[in-house]
């Protein structure tokens, strides 16, 4: 065999230009490929068997219904009940909060992650008086949202903020609001949720403008 | 194998067979689906805005999904309060699901973020909000004109003093403005009465002028498909 | 074998050179055209590549926007390289195979043109903002797509004709792939079109996109490995048994595999595990597939030393069984968890694409090449370097991403990590895959620069442009042999 290759060199530069010269490389060729009859090895007939039998498994497991059900046997623990689908929990009904999470989620991308907010846009939080006077201002702006003018540190910015009331629990509120309160350069103290639930149950849905938020505010203690 | 018609006949059972699993069972199933409560069909701007995101190629690093709670972290991250439902989707044609996450979840943004003047800012210079993001800047989608060649119907970008050259001002396009309200009209599992309390409308807009540049959700005339 | 009489085997030389002159003009305009969309492919995935790390770079140019380029970049390599080369080496093979002259190669030609009319219009439009707006199929379908089905239709029917004008009687099995393949595609291309609203659109879009990589791109080329590796050993393929089982488990399980990409999303539970399970048992044809091109080749891996064809396909073989034993697992709810929506998906499917399709028709173009221009490659050097180019390029490629993606879920995964950091951790992947891109882009140039070297130039070199001094030694000894000897 190797004899047969180690001449080819020898022979193939000695052969004139001919016409088959054009097809040297089709003649050069062993034959095309044929199959052979060898059989599969028993460990492939094994393996085909296994992977049937657990995808039978498996899709009995995590395929309990023939629907339009979504979500169905998600659950990472065997036996778990299958969340609640259409009607969703009420907000954040759960565990305590981290303000510098919900803050880094819902806040930052205005107000920055130091706080300084991005003018002529997005007010400051570090040494703006809203934030660090009565504890109710922050809070009502947080639950109702903000709108018009309103002046931050000497600038007066065009308030357009969301109400999160709808999305954040008491708990997460006063969470972030204290969060931002004890920025560095505020220093101001915490809120609680029982006072955002106090907020919260005066039933405001409409945007504050600051001469409301002034107004409401003046009565209560700071 | 010697015979042409058993190849044929077979490599067509094999798609048929996944093609009734896949698409014609699904495709009956589905039909019936009723939109979610308080899912109203894209308005005219939302759509237009909705080609622009396909257009732009959004969808290639943004996902608009909710996934399951014990199974990821999605609802943990804020991205929406329960996983999305299929009900969530029926007025869209076609899916923007989407495979990547190189961006954060879009399913919700509307709820998220509901400045419209922060999304303008946002597609026309990303890092003057964002410092460490690597979005492309959707610059084609505004001009930058002459601060005194700005009319009374222009809409324009509040950028950060050095975001734009001395004297000039950026103006948002039609088309980023109707991106910016498919954006806004984002918002698939917000719990009823916060839908209203969320709805953008012309006091939230930034622009010079009285006219209303985002049409309140549901106010918009028939709704149209996006191509 | 060896002892053929001589005359039977001239007479085997006379097919295949009437078999090759016949596909000769249709097959080296396929070639041709997909190396241009090759290097098109490589310009546009390296600008996408760098434009995830400088964000700004590209911001002056509406069609240099990421969303845009990068979708060109998918759409050039899927529809144009890989597509048009599968094409040409499709209509190289059958003849070959069914001992027929190829009909109607005018048809053909044809074909090669609308589907490029076609992929200019669609590549085209997508960069000026045109896209129907499913992955994969963002080409318009109205403006581009009828040009890409009709010259599919071209291509098709001559292949099928030459089926029927058979002098065979058995069908050897790169036939039933490359058969299977041009029945399959059509029917999923006008499917995955059909517009559908609502999940059912993803639903229709994945199971669209998963086989057009399943039924199209894997079936031709692994049609295309079950030629190369046999023929250019001169060995028979291991057994016929492994290549029945391989063949219809792929085209059963293969078709549902498409709800992978949705798992965790809106969709019907029973949908994704179907899908699931389906990508599950993969493992079946890909171990039959496997396990019949090793034994094919077993004891003979020197063989991959000298010849660039076995080299290329060998290797491009074993990326399949790579990235299927990969997509398995990435199946599974466990670790889709944490590989969903990441990079780890781009590097994998870049081992598909690149590693086994690209590599595969490298190696086959390598065989085809010399055999239509009737010259042998000018240099063997260049084979070389464009060998290394290519596996270290997509090797960086894919480690990088791999790692940086399994961070990037990791992260992703747990709440109170901020997104920032998922950004953060995929960064030096980021600037590893730009790196790769170049790598690889290099090897581009390379080949097409060859392959313009080897059409254009006088012959000079008489010899196969083997990678070592020494040639192929095969089993068949009277194969060798010269024709004049």
């Amino acid at each position: 065999m190797s004899a047969a290759g180690a001449q080819r060199p020898r022979a193939d530069a000695e052969n004139p230009a001919d016409v088959e010269r054009l097809h040297r490389a089709i003649a050069r060729e062993p034959l095309d490929p044929l199959e052979g009859r060898e059989r599969a090895p028993w460990w492939v007939w094994a393996t085909v068997a296994a992977a049937l039998f657990w995808g039978g498994f498996y899709l009995g497991r995590y395929a309990p219904s023939f629907g339009t059900a979504t979500h169905e046997a998600f659950a990472m623990r065997p036996g778990e009940a299958p969340p609640p689908a259409a009607d969703a929990p009420e907000p954040g009904a759960a565990a305590p909060a981290d303000g510098a999470q919900v803050y880094a989620q819902r806040c930052q991308s205005c107000h920055q992650a130091n706080g300084e907010g991005m003018p002529p846009s997005f007010p400051p939080l570090v040494g703006s008086r809203w934030v660090t006077g009565a504890p109710e201002i922050p809070v009502r702006v947080v639950l109702a949202g903000l709108q018009g003018p309103i002046e931050v540190r000497g600038t007066t910015y065009q308030g357009a903020m969301p109400a999160w009331g709808p999305l954040l629990s008491d708990a997460e509120i006063a969470a972030v609001v204290s969060h931002v309160r004890a920025l560095p350069g505020n220093g101001a103290p915490p809120v609680d949720a029982a006072l955002v639930a106090r907020l919260r149950g005066e039933g405001r849905t409409a945007p504050w403008t600051a001469a409301e938020l002034e107004a409401a505010t003046a009565g209560a203690a700071p | 194998m010697t015979r042409v018609w058993l190849l044929l006949l077979g490599a067509a059972a094999t798609l048929g067979f996944a093609m009734v699993v896949l698409v014609v069972l699904p495709g009956a199933l589905l039909v019936r689906i009723e939109p979610s409560a308080g899912l109203a069909p894209y308005g005219e701007r939302e759509a237009r805005g909705r080609a622009v995101y396909i257009a732009d190629g959004c969808v290639y690093c943004h996902s608009q999904q909710v996934r399951d709670p014990s199974f990821t972290s999605d609802v943990d991250r804020g991205w929406g309060r329960r996983a999305s439902l299929p009900a969530d989707y029926v007025h869209d044609a076609p899916h923007l699901l989407g495979t990547m996450r190189t961006g954060p979840d879009l399913l919700n943004v509307g709820a998220r973020l509901p400045d419209p003047s922060w999304h303008l800012i946002h597609l026309y210079d990303p890092r003057a909000v964002v410092p460490w993001s690597i979005m492309p800047p959707f610059r084609h989608r505004f001009e930058l004109r002459d601060a005194d060649a700005v009319g009374p119907g222009d809409t324009v970008v509040p950028l950060p003093a050095g975001r734009v050259p001395e004297g000039q001002v950026v103006v948002a396009k039609p088309e980023a403005i109707a991106l910016v309200a498919y954006l806004l009209s984002l918002r698939r599992d917000a719990p009823p009465g916060a839908a209203a309390l969320l709805d953008v409308d012309s006091r939230f807009w930034c622009g010079q002028g009285d006219e209303p540049r985002l049409a309140r959700r549901g106010e918009a005339p028939a709704a149209e498909t996006p191509r | 074998m060896s002892a053929a009489p001589a005359d039977a085997r001239r007479e085997e030389i006379a097919i295949r050179a009437s078999a090759d002159a016949s596909s000769r003009a249709p097959v080296l305009v396929f070639f041709a055209t997909a190396v241009a969309w090759l290097l098109f492919g490589s310009l546009a995935g390296e600008l996408a590549s760098l434009a995830l790390h400088w964000p700004d770079l590209l911001g002056f140019a509406s069609f240099l926007t990421f969303g845009r380029i990068r979708t060109a970049h998918l759409n050039a390599m899927i529809y144009g390289w890989a597509s048009l080369a599968m094409c040409g080496v499709s209509l190289w093979m059958i003849p070959r195979l069914v001992h027929q002259q190829l009909s109607w190669p005018r048809l053909a030609m044809a074909g090669a043109a609308l589907w490029n009319v076609g992929l200019v219009i669609g590549i085209g439009g997508i960069l000026a903002g045109r896209n129907d707006g499913l992955e994969w199929l963002e080409m318009d379908r109205a403006l581009a797509d009828p040009w890409l089905v009709a010259g599919g239709a071209c291509v098709g029917i001559p292949l099928l004709a030459t089926l029927a004008r058979r002098t065979v009687d058995h069908l050897y099995v790169s036939v039933w792939y490359v058969i299977g393949a041009f029945l399959w595609f059509p029917v999923l291309f006008l499917v995955g079109n059909w517009p559908f609203g609502g999940v059912e659109s993803a639903a229709v879009n994945w199971f669209y996109a998963h086989n057009a990589l399943g039924l199209w791109l894997t079936a031709v080329n692994v049609g295309a490995a079950y030629y190369f590796i046999p023929k250019v050993l001169g060995r028979p393929v291991y057994s016929y048994q492994l290549s029945l089982l391989g063949f219809w488990t792929l085209a059963f399980f293969y078709a549902l595999n498409g709800m992978h990409h949705l798992i965790g999303g809106p969709l019907p539970t029973w949908m994704i595990t179907t899908s699931i399970v389906a990508s599950v048992l993969m493992i079946i044809p890909v171990v039959a597939v496997a396990v019949n091109h090793h034994m094919t080749v077993v004891g003979r891996f020197a063989a991959l030393r000298y010849s660039p064809t076995l080299r290329f396909v060998v290797i491009g073989a074993m990326a399949y069984t790579a990235v299927s034993l990969q997509g398995m697992f990435t199946a599974l709810r466990e670790v889709n968890r944490i590989t969903h929506f990441t990079q780890w998906t781009i590097a994998h499917s870049h081992v598909g694409v690149y590693g086994f399709v690209t590599f595969v028709l490298f190696g086959s173009m390598y065989y085809v090449l010399p055999r239509l221009a009737g010259r042998e490659w000018p240099s063997a050097r260049l084979i070389q370097w464009h060998f290394w180019l290519s596996l270290g390029g997509i090797g960086l490629y894919v480690v990088a991403l791999t790692v940086v993606g399994v961070l990037q879920g990791l992260v992703l995964l747990e709440p109170s990590a901020p997104f920032q950091r998922s950004v953060e951790v995929t960064i030096p992947g980021l600037y590893a895959r730009s790196l790769a891109g170049l790598v690889l882009g290099a090897g581009h140039l390379l080949f097409a620069l060859h392959c313009a070297a080897l059409l254009r130039a006088p012959a000079r070199r008489a010899m196969p442009a083997l990678l070592e001094a020494r040639p192929v030694v095969v089993r068949d000894a009277g194969a060798v042999q010269e024709p004049a000897s």
